[in-house]
């Protein structure tokens, strides 16, 4: 067991530092406009003095494979700057604030909006999906079905703007302007997060539905299951106790394999309710070309897809023991 | 409120991204509105009469205090830069952190002049020659109180290090300094004593105390010296200034809050401003800004809700007051053309049939609503722009512009009517076509009302028949910028760019249709040599009289070259709380300036509620 | 007994040979048979056609591969035909000044946009960028998804364990970051977008496929092909790629509908298609946008449109992996 996870958290390393490489070599190389046009406006292309004093305060000239060490922290050892091996994700180019501690402030509210929004997605399709699998092709399951695959087809950003737009008309309704933190209010807290969970976990939602009813399906249809009935345990019993319980595993992983990718498209519902998570800040800084944060986003969001992954493949080999002895 | 580039550049600067929410554009107001259970004609009627509340002088009801909440977009919340002397998004910080030498005269309940007053001078004193100008700066004007200069007094070594640093490395130097371009005036300032500064001008022009005091095209703010070192104070990163308001705190991608500056006292007598603290929230969502303005968080209207969404937005929440801005607004798009050889716009036929197939009332209706506010009774009036913008320098320009309904204007008014026969034949001329391809470039960094009039432009073209517009959207900094905007002219077909005006007419004329004139869009390689001299000549025309003479001379001469073709002016509206007061009682009444004249009224909604 | 050269039988003594049906009537009869065991799922497949033809999916991809080589466009398009001959479809771009904003009439069925363009029309040409965006992406997406899957399932070994840490970076890239990332770099285009959709999915579905292929590579036929001589190309397109064939539909089928999603959310965080390409993201994410309030039509047809194209997609794969999937032949 211990073998497994060690060589699953081995083989994260070089695939995390890989993507780190390729989205370096991918800003700095391939971009054709850059942070400096940006900064000078409208001289950027023909004033070329102070566009090498500006490279050069910004830790641009330097060579790439230098600029890479020095950003990993390699370089560090050294005598170079800090770097991401020392916890310092660097600073934006822009406004000078260090990236890391932005991104304490931000991880976490994406983090829990992501979370929110699987579970609201959860909340909803377990009932569904079980009740579509016990009336199995009569109208409640075709009905669900269809519906399930219908909040699956709706952008959710439109029925977001949807939302605002028609709640604001007719019901005077308007979500909370200021952010609150969970430390700070947690009541206020509650309540700005709760639409934008409840809308992220629209979408998947319809996913989910299908997926929970075809596990049950399967289930249901397992040996054990009808031994349960034959023993004459009630249908709620055999329900909860035996065939639920199954039936989730796979969508549990569904769900936690979901969420690194849920965190990356809360974007627009931070942006539509106002939220300074992770996903404003990526879009700000690409609009921006500010490198630094655009990498340390990257990194973070890689990081946090192998842990997920990670974590899956090891509660498999937890539950599943034919894995671990694989 | 005029409409000047970085009003519009704030919204959105680099990336197509940004050109999504547009305004100017009607919606059909009224089917909206039966369908919402409203406006029938009996009711459009009596309501006529009260939809537009009137501006008042409310200065002796004036209540200090309360925090202003604003939205922007994240270009202009979350900037690039906080350095003044940079251009950008973040210009609405510069004109609430920082201070230029001289500002347009402010008048009360009056239209505004033209002339120009001290901000941060007390007074100004040519020599007999026009070459050098003594500034007094007035005493006891402090900077923000936020380290490292911690609110001391501002004097003659921050004007004279500004300049420094402004001729050295400011984005609009071209424009001021004489060393980044000879045709500019300001040689140089020195000290003479602690509030007592000089500047040296390499020839007589009336444009010097305009650019010095010229907020948006020249930049030259006044800062700390201090600034000279980056590392005691990094100007990109933590502006200090000793405008009304200083940067209390930022957070990216969220808010910016500012307090205000009690050392801006001593600059103005109205002891400005009348706010504590601007709470500026960045929010790139349309649909969040109206709902948040209808629910009255926050009390801006003019980036959070686009003109097709007044009217329906005013009915919506009754208590919102509908009125209209004392000065016009532009008509935004004007036209470039390119003069490389194989580009048919060299030949000045061509630009006339373009500037025929406009039908500028018609435009006018469009890009002011024309249809949907006469409908609920609200009059709109457009005026034709034509060299100039009647809507430029907040309303100054008025008086300065020739209207070409006129009778003053000669026989070349007829390049503005709409005549597609003419243009036809104008055309057929010119290429032997009855039809061209044309290139049209645009940029969409600038503003979403821009996107949408460009739109409007483009229908004409196609809808006459002459043009047939194929569409290049190009990024700001990469391309347009050195290709099209900063290249005088070299370039093939036409481009579509916002209308840019300095608050001097004179200026605004040399630095557009002087060749030389380091202006944003860059001289014209081809330009008549009667404009070169027009141009001149009244930069160094002190009687205005005379000087708005030869501005009408110039005026008719240029319709026939249309080299940057305008379009049309027209009424300016706004939707406000009745909290938010002050409104149109100091003007000019512009944007972000406004912050330091308006003021909030606790006892009324949303404050209050009824 | 005569054996062919790659194994299958040709002639037995004293037993008769039944003629294969020919493809083309297998195939149709498969459809029947799909169509009355779920007709909802068929429904969704005829409305999957419906917008493909309107979206002139086939002229479009003829016209393309004819003009690279040099041909021109000769391919006629529906909608184009349709805009000819009807009065209710007019060209996409034709602006109107004077009948902006209209609601719906007989004249524009659902109304006409900000500068008078047929709201109709507009959608309608829109199917095709939406259904050449979608397929177009799948296609490259799924090609590299089975080159990848089925070579490294085949060969196994060091190319196998190399590839795998290639699709686990891909894995590791968070999708919509990327995807803003490198639109935002380099600009949007319809090929552009296509092909980044395309090669950023392809490796995400390979997994599947190569773990298909290593099950399929355990059957005897494999080993008689290769006892037979077949070279390792011949045996994974002949016998490998046909096996995984309806995984990959299936994966196709549920790609579609994300991808055309995806493409709005770009479009809507404005990376998506530029002027002049008449796409449904755009419409929602410009437009739509901002007269949501003032003239809701512009907002909600385009949303529409993309629900349906999705839904179908969906319910047709849905149904499609109730019948194809050898794993859930039990759970019907």
């Amino acid at each position: 067991m211990q073998t497994y996870i060690l060589q699953r958290l081995l083989l994260a390393i070089p695939t995390v530092i890989l993507v780190t490489i390729l989205t370096f070599l991918f800003l700095r190389v391939f971009l054709p406009a850059n942070v400096i046009d940006q900064i000078m406006g409208e001289y950027a292309r023909t004033d070329l003095e102070l566009r090498a004093k500006l490279e050069k305060e910004l830790g641009l000239s330097s060579g790439l494979p230098n600029q890479y060490a020095e950003w990993l922290g390699v370089a560090w050892f050294w005598g170079g700057p800090e770097g991401v091996l020392q916890g310092n994700l660097g600073e934006s180019l822009y406004n000078g604030k260090p990236i890391m501690s932005e991104l304490i402030h931000r991880v976490p509210v994406s983090l829990e909006l992501g979370l929110w929004g699987q579970f609201s997605a959860l909340a909803l399709a377990m009932p569904l999906g079980v009740w579509a699998a016990l009336r199995q092709d009569h109208w409640p399951d075709y009905g669900l079905r269809s519906l399930a695959i219908l909040i699956n087809a709706l952008p959710g950003f439109w029925v977001a703007v949807l939302l605002l737009t028609f709640g604001s008309l007719w019901f005077d309704w308007a979500p909370p302007l200021r952010f609150e933190y969970l430390w700070d209010d947690p009541v206020a807290h509650v309540g700005i997060m709760l639409t934008p969970a409840l809308l992220i976990g629209l979408t998947p939602s319809g996913g989910l539905i299908r997926l929970v009813r075809t596990q049950m399906l399967e289930v249901l249809r397992q040996d054990y299951v009808r031994t349960a009935y034959a023993k004459g345990l009630a249908s709620h019993a055999v329900l909860y106790r035996h065939a639920l319980r199954n039936a989730l595993i796979p969508v549990v992983t569904v769900v936690g394999v979901g969420l690194p990718n849920v965190i990356a498209g809360t974007v627009i519902f931070e942006q539509i309710f106002l939220i300074p998570g992770m996903g404003r800040y990526l879009v700000t800084s690409v609009d921006n070309l500010d490198y630094p944060v655009i990498l340390g986003l990257n990194l973070i969001f890689a990081v946090l897809l192998v842990l997920a992954v990670l974590i899956v493949d090891i509660s498999y080999a937890f539950i599943d023991p034919r894995i671990r002895f694989s | 409120m005029s409409a000047s580039y970085w009003d519009k550049v704030l919204q959105n600067r680099l990336s197509r991204r940004r050109a999504l929410a547009a305004s100017g554009a009607v919606g059909l107001g009224t089917a909206i509105l039966s369908a919402c259970g409203g406006g029938d004609e009996g009711d459009g009627e009596k309501e006529a009469a009260g939809l537009l509340s009137p501006i008042k002088d409310d200065t002796k009801d004036l209540k200090r205090g309360g925090t202003w909440i604003q939205a922007g977009t994240s270009a202009q919340v979350t900037p690039v830069s906080f350095d003044p002397m940079q251009s950008g998004a973040h210009v609405a910080y510069s004109w609430w952190i920082y201070n230029t030498l001289f500002g347009l005269k402010q008048t009360r309940m009056a239209n505004p002049t033209g002339e120009f007053e001290g901000v941060l001078v007390e007074s100004s004193e040519w020599t007999a020659d026009h070459l050098t100008l003594t500034l007094k700066l007035k005493p006891g004007v402090l900077f923000a109180p936020k380290p490292p200069v911690n609110g001391r007094e501002m004097d003659a070594d921050d004007v004279v290090f500004s300049w420094k640093r402004f001729a050295a490395s400011g984005a609009a130097r071209a424009s001021v300094s004489y060393e980044a371009n000879p045709k500019a005036p300001v040689v140089g300032m020195t000290k003479i004593d602690k509030y007592t500064v000089q500047v040296k001008v390499n020839a007589p022009s009336i444009a010097v105390i305009p650019l010095l005091g010229n907020a948006f095209t020249s930049q030259f703010w006044v800062v700390p010296k201090e600034a000279e070192n980056a590392g005691t104070l990094d100007l990109k990163t933590n502006p200090i200034g000793t405008g009304p308001f200083y940067l209390a705190s930022h957070t990216p991608s969220v808010s910016a809050k500012l307090q205000r500056n009690p050392g801006f006292k001593a600059a103005d007598k109205r002891d400005l401003p009348y706010f504590d603290a601007i709470d500026y929230r960045d929010m790139p969502e349309y649909a969040a800004t109206l709902s948040q303005f209808k629910a009255g968080n926050i009390y801006d209207s003019f980036f959070s809700v686009q003109s097709q969404d007044m009217l329906p937005t005013a009915k919506d929440v009754p208590d919102l007051e509908l009125w209209e801005t004392p000065a016009l607004g532009g008509g935004t798009v004007r036209a470039l053309f390119g003069r490389n050889p194989d580009s048919a716009f060299k030949d000045e036929r061509v630009r006339q049939a373009y500037s025929m197939i406009i039908d500028r009332d018609f435009y006018g209706e469009l890009a002011f609503n024309k249809k949907d506010f006469e409908a609920a009774g609200v009059p709109v009036n457009t005026v034709w722009e034509t060299a100039l913008s009647p809507s430029a320098g907040s309303g100054g320009f008025g008086a300065w512009v020739l209207d070409p309904k006129g009778k003053d204007f000669g026989e070349n008014a007829k390049y503005y009517k709409y005549n597609v026969q003419d243009a036809k034949a104008l055309l057929k001329a010119a290429t032997g076509q009855e039809s061209i391809d044309v290139d049209v470039t645009y940029s969409l960094a600038f503003a979403p009302v821009l996107y949408t009039r460009i739109n409007f432009i483009l229908a004409m073209m196609r809808e006459s028949g002459l043009f047939r517009p194929t569409i290049k959207e190009i990024q700001f900094a990469t391309e347009w910028n050195p290709k099209f905007r900063l290249n005088k002219g070299v370039f093939t077909g036409m481009g579509l760019t916002l209308d840019l005006a300095d608050p001097d007419p004179a200026l605004t004329l040399f630095s557009n249709y002087n060749s030389q004139g380091q202006y944003y869009f860059g001289g014209d390689p081809l330009s008549d040599p009667t404009i070169e001299d027009m141009t001149l000549k009244m930069l160094q025309e002190f009687d205005t009289k005379k000087r708005m003479g030869l501005a009408f001379e110039l005026q008719k001469h240029e319709a026939k070259m249309q080299h940057r073709t305008l379009t049309t002016a027209g009424s300016g509206f706004r939707l406000s709380w009745p909290a938010h007061r002050g409104r149109g009682v100091w003007r000019p009444d512009y944007d972000f300036h406004y912050l330091w004249t308006h003021w909030l009224d606790p006892a009324r909604p949303p404050l209050k509620k009824a | 007994m005569a054996v062919s050269e790659l194994g299958g039988v040709v002639e037995l003594e004293g037993w008769e040979r039944v003629p294969e049906q020919p493809l083309p009537s297998r195939v149709l009869s498969g459809i029947l048979r799909f169509a009355r065991a779920k007709p909802l799922g068929a429904f969704c497949g005829f409305v999957v056609i419906f917008f493909m033809i309107i979206g002139d999916l086939v002229p479009e991809t003829l016209n393309k591969a004819s003009s690279l080589a040099g041909l021109g466009t000769p391919a006629p398009y529906l909608a184009d035909v349709l805009e000819k001959n009807t009065t209710v479809v007019y060209p996409y771009f034709q602006d109107s000044l004077r009948d902006r904003l209209e609601g719906s009439s007989l004249n524009h069925l659902l109304g006409t946009d900000p500068t008078g363009r047929d709201l109709f029309s507009r959608i309608l040409f829109g199917a095709r960028t939406a259904v050449m965006v979608s397929f177009g992406a799948v296609f490259i997406s799924q090609a590299i998804a089975s080159a990848i899957g089925i070579a490294s399932g085949y060969y196994g070994g060091l190319a196998d364990k190399l590839a795998y840490r290639v699709v686990d970076v891909f894995t590791a890239l968070p999708g919509l970051v990327v995807l803003i990332t490198v639109l935002g770099v380099f600009g949007s285009g319809l090929w552009q977008l296509i092909l980044v959709l395309g090669v950023y999915g392809g490796p995400l579905n390979s997994r599947v496929l190569r773990g298909q292929t290593i099950y399929i590579m355990a059957s005897p036929f494999i080993d008689a092909a290769r006892v037979m001589g077949a070279s390792d190309r011949r045996i994974m397109l002949r016998y490998v790629l046909p096996n995984v064939f309806p995984l990959i539909i299936l994966a196709a089928t549920v790609q579609l509908g994300f991808i055309v999603l995806l493409e709005a959310t770009l479009s809507f965080l404005g990376y998506g298609l530029p002027e002049p390409y008449p796409s449904w993201g755009r419409m929602l994410s410009l437009d739509g946008r901002n007269y949501m309030r003032a003239h809701p039509g512009l907002a909600i047809y385009p949303g529409v449109a993309i629900a349906l194209l999705v839904f179908s997609f969906n319910l047709f794969g849905d149904a499609l992996r109730d019948v194809l999937d050898p794993r859930l032949r039990g759970s019907r």
